[in-house]
């Protein structure tokens, strides 16, 4: 099928008559700025698909998010772990702090944004609340990326 | 990317083995960057309802970028998953999908991928900030709307009000809870629960930092923890002690247990659930002693979730935590009759999954929290439509979770003490930030039809990127030579011959090929060609009246047009008689038919005609 070019003058018009999608949610700016999350429905098209495909998916969303939130002139702890404990909760995880592929993907965001020497070292503990397991946890994906 | 290779080539040509190795090294080097990806241009042909003029979005891979229309006037970035953004356009809207392909290198695409990325986290950032000040003026107004519909505690909900425990074997939190308060020691609860009193006795507004109140489109602000957020934090947190303090059992319509034998569970796999249930244990512990803010309402979640596995064991049978969203959309009784063959091929495609899933589960060395949490969501879907359809009750199409978030509203007793004069002072400061933030999101994102709409900040935002890449610098001497180029389909025309094209048939052109291919076309064509006889066509509100489809036919178009004009106008005549009691809504209806059929006398098409609660898609086709 080929876009057919004497139908161009009518999408002129609709152009002009109508803009780009609305977004559904018009009481509220918030739906729409939830993180990529996959719909059952197509979990049920295809149940088989790879957990380790899904996981290397949620060690994305926290590596961008914490790459992100490096670059603010102040890091607070505090208002950093909402964004976490938001992007776990959509992934069906409630103790992030002790889950491997959150804190993999907070070492890969510490490498991603280049820190290294004593100011990595001062991150990873604190994102790792100063216990060992944690930490080599985030070095693993630290020497990962 | 393409002169990296061609300095290889020059480099190759000297009779040298030094160079030729040389290169090769350089060549293994760059591989990385001369591994091609594609990055997709979108474009969604018109049709009615919202983006009745088509739509654009840019694609990598999995994750689909495209700008939204807002209340207030602003354009934004949504991300959405590949396959949620085509059943939403092509399945439930109907719409076809017109592709082109942009080959990058490696280091581009990820670039690219990156900067789009990264702009959606930051224009999310500052819209919870924006939350954040109505969070807070909220707690500042107890007598709002607001403060319900805001001020609650995730995963309270889950818990009885004011109930003592269950005593039935089955359904006992009793001997978990009696084990989760050995753990915890006897002096934990008593003490936790006195320093929370104290710290929410401490907590008062502040002001914010400068530095978060001035938003720009490059930079990602970091939101502060207010004091509505450490209040709630704080006050989920003492629920939580409360609950395991007085063995609060479940909330009896916060889980449920489906009928069907496959949620029968042997001695082995209640083993496997025990296991489970006993790593949730460590992390509730772990949790506990936490410094995380929000770890209460994580507490609350996963306790719960603790108390539904021992049902779970102690029944033999499945029971699963209500993981629906607060507020998900449901449809009435009246319309799940309607749509009742796809809700019980819902129901069982659903239990196939569930079966598969289980088989997945049990076969691990032992079951993850994610895991689980991943299988109770599908058998939430599956429950919502064998209750819905048993028991002839409403069913919520959305809101299926990972992690159940029934909540409770803020108890009174527990609001902030505050005087009148700390009151002001913190509401006066928050109305100041709600007007200067609100006034530049708009002036950060205004919307415009021409200079500000999906087609011209997919190239804005591209040519932000910076992407050094020959295939991207062409697409944008494509748009910025055509002054129509806003335009969703002439942004696309202008591009699509320089790249590879596909096109993805919208769910009704699936529908009739498939059927061509099997029936006998005459007969195809004589029950499909109106809405009254189609096969899956089913005419809802979310289209205006009509007779006739006329995307896939040319010829007829001006003569059903002129068929579908009358349908539309005998709709507005009635709507007009009953315009005083349904207020107009007949008589729009009425009206928009006749716009969307007008252009079909004159050989164009825009409706499609929409679908609702389809089955998702097996496979992109």
């Amino acid at each position: 099928m080929q876009i057919k070019s004497y139908l161009l003058p009518i999408f002129v018009v609709a152009g002009l008559s109508q803009g780009c999608s609305f977004s559904a949610s018009s009481g509220s700016l918030s739906d729409s700025s939830k993180s990529i999350s996959d719909s059952v429905g197509s979990i049920i098209s295809s149940p088989s698909s790879s957990s380790k495909d899904a996981d290397k998916d949620y060690q994305i969303q926290v590596m961008d998010y914490t790459t992100a939130y490096l670059s603010t002139a102040g890091f607070e702890r505090a208002a950093y772990v909402q964004g976490i404990s938001e992007i776990a909760t959509e992934a069906g995880i409630s103790n992030w702090e002790d889950d491997e592929n959150t804190l993999i993907g907070i070492g890969r965001a510490l490498k991603k944004v280049k820190l290294t020497g004593s100011v990595y070292e001062t991150y990873k503990k604190s994102l790792a609340d100063s216990k060992e397991s944690r930490m080599l946890i985030i070095q693993k994906g630290y020497d990962q990326q | 990317m393409i002169s990296s290779k061609a300095s290889c080539r020059a480099d190759i040509s000297l009779p040298n083995f030094n160079s030729i190795l040389l290169c090769l090294i350089f060549n293994l080097a760059c591989a990385q960057n001369l591994y091609a990806q594609a990055v997709n241009y979108l474009y969604i042909n018109a049709s009615e309802g919202t983006a009745s003029g088509g739509h654009t979005a840019l694609r990598f891979d999995q994750e689909t970028y495209h700008f939204q229309h807002f209340p207030g006037g602003i354009i934004r970035l949504v991300k959405q998953a590949s396959s949620d953004f085509d059943f939403q356009y092509r399945y439930l809207e109907n719409r076809t999908l017109y592709q082109a392909s942009i080959e990058l290198g490696f280091e581009q695409y990820k670039q690219l991928r990156d900067h789009f990325n990264l702009r959606f986290l930051l224009q999310k950032q500052q819209n919870i900030l924006l939350k954040e000040v109505q969070l807070n003026l909220a707690l500042l107004e107890p007598k709002t709307t607001d403060f319900n519909s805001l001020l609650t505690i995730r995963g309270a909900g889950l818990f009885r009000q004011n109930a003592y425990p269950v005593k039935t074997a089955r359904f006992s939190s009793l001997q978990i809870n009696a084990q989760i308060k050995q753990r915890l020691g006897s002096i934990f609860l008593t003490q936790k629960t006195i320093q929370l009193k104290q710290k929410l006795a401490k907590i008062k507004p502040q002001p914010w930092p400068e530095n978060v109140l001035h938003l720009r489109k490059d930079i990602f602000i970091s939101v502060p923890y207010s004091f509505a957020q450490q209040y709630i934090d704080s006050v989920s947190q003492l629920l939580f002690l409360q609950i395991i303090e007085n063995n609060t059992p479940l909330n009896e319509s916060s889980y449920f247990s489906p009928e069907d034998q496959l949620f029968f569970l042997s001695e082995v796999e209640i083993e496997k659930i025990r296991q489970l249930q006993a790593n949730l244990i460590d992390n509730l512990l772990s949790l506990l002693n936490s410094k995380r803010p929000d770890a209460g309402s994580a507490a609350l979640v996963l306790y719960a979730r603790i108390i539904s596995l021992s049902y779970s064991i102690n029944s033999g049978h499945w029971v699963f935590l209500d993981t629906y969203a607060d507020n998900s959309p449901s449809i009435t009784y009246a319309e799940v009759e309607i749509y009742k063959t796809a809700f019980k091929a819902q129901q069982q495609d659903a239990l196939s999954s569930i079966a598969e899933i289980k088989q997945q589960l049990f076969s691990q060395q032992a079951i993850t929290e994610k895991d689980y949490s991943h299988f109770e969501r599908l058998s939430n879907y599956y429950y919502e439509r064998e209750r819905g359809l048993n028991k002839r009750q409403e069913i919520r199409t959305a809101g299926e979770q990972r992690l159940p978030s029934i909540s409770a509203p803020l108890p009174t007793y527990l609001l902030p003490k505050l005087n009148a004069q700390e009151i002001e002072i913190a509401k006066t400061r928050l109305i100041n930030y709600q007007a200067n933030l609100t006034q530049q999101v708009q002036a950060l994102y205004p919307y415009d039809l021409f200079t500000h709409n999906c087609v011209t900040e997919i190239f804005a935002a591209i040519q932000n990127a910076q992407v050094n890449a020959e295939p991207l610098a062409n697409l944008l001497n494509g748009i910025n030579n055509d002054p129509a180029g806003f335009i969703p389909y002439l942004s696309f025309a202008n591009i699509a011959g320089q790249y590879n094209q596909q096109v993805f048939a919208s769910f009704r052109e699936q529908q009739l090929e498939k059927m061509y291919d099997k029936e006998n076309n005459l007969h195809v064509y004589l029950r499909e060609f109106n809405t009254l006889s189609a096969q899956d066509y089913k005419f809802n509100e979310l289209d205006a009246p009509f007779l006739f489809f006329t995307h896939d036919q040319v010829w007829p178009r001006p003569l059903f047009g002129t068929l579908n004009i009358i349908t539309a106008a005998s709709m507005g005549v009635y709507g007009s008689f009953t315009w005083p009691f349904d207020t107009g809504k007949n008589l729009k209806k009425g009206a928009m038919g006749i716009l969307m059929s007008l252009p079909e006398l004159a050989f164009f098409n825009i409706r499609k005609g929409t679908y609702k609660h389809l089955s998702f898609p097996e496979s992109a086709e």
